[in-house]
């Protein structure tokens, strides 16, 4: 089939020779182009707002000097205007390749898909790469003004393997004052007040719907997922009581209606994970978007503030010895608690060895996600203290006696001891590292916490 | 190297079913190419069904056949996962009332009811009914239980007809939701399956989309071997 196309980008082809419909889905119909680049969605002529062009215009204009972030969200990139000859109004975004992407809900919807994709070789670090990803886009959509208003797990479209991830389903952008909400959102997704009619999509309600997914991606379960019925009668009421009114967080301290058998039993032992193995800068996310912002919307978490977290909780990681997922190492329970959230393992010696870390300008180290995990190999990086650091300081090496740190930079790096001792590393020099050791890496200082071996 | 680890997972809590019925007509006139392509239609259905990450994990199907016997062949309803694709053989009348029976039975025991405050309910039934042929027994007074229902009532329930046999005033009587008819050869049932799959998937994900009071559950368009009978 032959469709007809307007653009202001010059690279994308007037006409395109189109098959399909590949989807049928609520809003349309989409179809591949014969040359396996492109999406085409056309609209159901029904469905349409009267200023349905008017709007894609414009986010057509919104999204002219993406750059590299092309690489996160699938933009639209031209207007369709005939179908077979016939007057239609659709839009034409590129195509992502599957494989290697696939919907986010393929690995996500329950532990049974996590379990098939271990199967095939994927491991829990790369759904915490995937869930940063999605933050990144997110706060990406942010910054330049728009809410996406649509978020949910078939939206996006995700590469595990890599840990990247793109954002689909651009054409219900929302931008206040300039592009109105278009469409309603997935129930599991949206946040309370949308599915009580008392806010249309915007910002905040993304806010909620990010949390959501970053929670699903993690612990392959919806946070709020209801467990109890509110109306017999109708089930449709009944979901939309569940999600709206009477939403309530699955881990709520003293409101139990929602909460899961077998919570924080091992994943793989028909457990259920709990948000009870994040570590404290990122429970306190959660904590926010389900407890105290679930109805208030202004408390919920910023994408960007997701986006730092995740990023940082990459220096808590853990490997299990016996089932070899990686998770987040749990320092904050004392040493026999500290299990593997998916096989039950206890976490044996040589134990991590976990720092905290300074900066002479407490702006730029968060206290609250001060801690690090470190463990044999690992490096000691700028990343840890600040952003867009890329220094390399040292690393982390296991020695006869314990850990020892090696300096991999060419400055001077000096150490204290909690007995008053204290000296310099030059290039290639080490040190064993023992309880209550600071490092000074110039204005970036850290504490080791635990030497992974005294208890 | 470490050892191996049994990862023994389980479903996701709280998720509503949805309820999928299978009526399938294997009366004499079935036999030979008609009965072998419902059968490679069913595991078309099966597979199709499975591949989609929802309707894996909510789908849940009953296959009640009759022909000589009136049989629920998978007592109840299973997980679409766990469905063994029964064998089926052609023979015997067309008892299509025996037929409903069995599904109001099924419908009475196997779909779970809500409880206020307690354990949430599951979701309408689908049901498609697929014959050749006209009833040979008593089919009005099941299908006009069927209708009277308060609780535990259908969603849907979509007649075909396949074959010359086929009487359009019968199936518009039989029907309770939409008919239609098409012709009794291979890929006319491929195509009526890949529609059943397509209309559980859809069905299974649009469930979890807030809809206005008066929108129908959308469905996919037939392929172009069903003709719709108005």
């Amino acid at each position: 089939m032959k469709v007809r196309t307007v653009s202001p980008f010059p690279d994308i082809p007037k006409r395109l020779e189109v098959e399909g419909p590949a989807f049928m889905g609520g809003e349309g119909e989409v179809y591949f182009s014969r040359c396996g680049q492109f999406v085409v969605k056309v609209y159901h002529d029904r469905m349409l707002p009267q200023d349905k062009e008017k709007m894609l215009e414009k986010v057509l204009f919104l999204g002219r000097n993406l750059g590299e972030d092309t690489k996160l969200l699938c933009w639209p990139l031209a207007l369709v205007k005939e179908l077979e000859g016939r007057r239609k109004i659709g839009v034409v975004t590129r195509k992502v390749p599957c494989p290697p992407f696939q919907e986010l809900v393929d690995v996500v919807f329950s532990p049974r898909e996590f379990k098939r994709a271990v199967e095939r070789g994927a491991n829990w670090l790369h759904y915490l790469q995937v869930a940063h990803s999605l933050a990144k886009t997110v706060a990406v959509l942010h910054g330049k003004g728009c809410a996406h208003a649509d978020l949910h797990f078939k939206n996006f479209l995700v590469d595990l393997k890599n840990g990247r991830s793109v954002l689909i389903d651009l054409d219900g952008l929302v931008v206040p004052g300039f592009l109105p909400p278009q469409v309603a959102g997935m129930m599991p997704f949206m946040a309370p007040e949308v599915i009580r009619g008392f806010a249309t999509p915007n910002e905040k309600t993304d806010r909620h719907s990010l949390a959501v997914l970053i929670f699903h991606t993690l612990l392959f379960r919806n946070p709020l997922q209801p467990l109890i019925c509110y109306d017999p009668e109708d089930e449709e009421r009944d979901e939309k009581i569940g999600w709206g009114e009477q939403a309530l967080f699955s881990e709520h301290p003293f409101d139990f209606r929602h909460r899961p058998l077998f919570l924080g039993r091992p994943l793989f032992r028909r457990g259920v994970l709990s948000y009870s193995m994040f570590p404290p800068f990122l429970r306190h996310l959660v904590e926010r978007s389900f407890l105290e912002g679930l109805f208030v919307p202004e408390r919920r978490p910023l994408a960007r503030e997701w986006e730092q977290a995740l990023l940082f909780s990459f220096f808590t990681v853990w490997r299990c010895k016996q089932c070899t997922q990686y998770f987040f190492y749990p320092y904050w329970l004392p040493f026999f608690l500290r299990r593997c959230p998916f096989c039950g393992k206890r976490v044996e010696f040589p134990y991590p060895l976990l720092g905290r870390l300074y900066g002479e300008r407490s702006s730029e180290v968060a206290a609250s996600r001060g801690e690090v995990v470190l463990g044999h190999r690992f490096q000691v990086v700028g990343k840890m203290f600040q952003e867009r650091c890329q220094d390399i300081f040292g690393e982390i090496l296991w020695r006869e006696k314990g850990y020892s740190f090696r300096n991999l930079s060419t400055r001077r790096i000096e150490w204290l001891s909690p007995f008053g001792s204290s000296g310099y590393l030059e290039e290639g020099e080490e040190i064993l590292l023992e309880r209550g050791m600071l490092l000074d890496f110039g204005g970036y200082f850290l504490e080791v916490k635990e030497d992974g071996c005294t208890v | 190297m470490e050892e191996e680890v049994i990862m023994d997972v389980t479903l996701s809590q709280g998720l509503r079913h949805l309820p999928v019925y299978l009526l399938l007509d294997t009366s004499g006139s079935m036999t030979g190419a008609p009965i072998q392509a419902v059968q490679e239609g069913l595991v078309l259905f099966k597979r199709e069904v499975e591949k989609d990450t929802f309707a894996r994990e909510t789908v849940w199907v009953s296959i009640i056949v009759f022909g000589r016997e009136v049989l629920n062949l998978t007592q109840g309803l299973v997980p679409i996962d766990s469905l063994e694709i029964p064998s089926l053989e052609a023979g015997g009348y067309t008892p299509l009332g025996g037929a409903l029976r069995l599904l109001i039975d099924s419908l009475d025991r196997d779909v779970k009811k809500p409880v206020r405050g307690g354990e949430k309910g599951d979701w309408k039934p689908l049901v498609f009914i697929l014959t050749d042929g006209k009833p040979t027994d008593d089919w009005k007074s099941p299908r006009n239980e069927l209708l009277m229902r308060k609780e535990r009532k259908v969603l849907n329930v979509i007649t075909v007809g396949c074959g010359p046999d086929i009487d359009e005033t019968t199936l518009r009587e039989i029907a309770i939701g939409p008919s239609f008819k098409m012709d009794a050869d291979s890929a006319s049932f491929a195509a009526f399956f890949r529609w059943v799959s397509q209309t559980v998937k859809s069905v299974s994900q649009s469930v979890s989309q807030p809809q206005g009071e008066n929108i129908p559950t959308p469905m996919p368009i037939p392929p172009d071997v069903l003709q719709y009978i108005p």
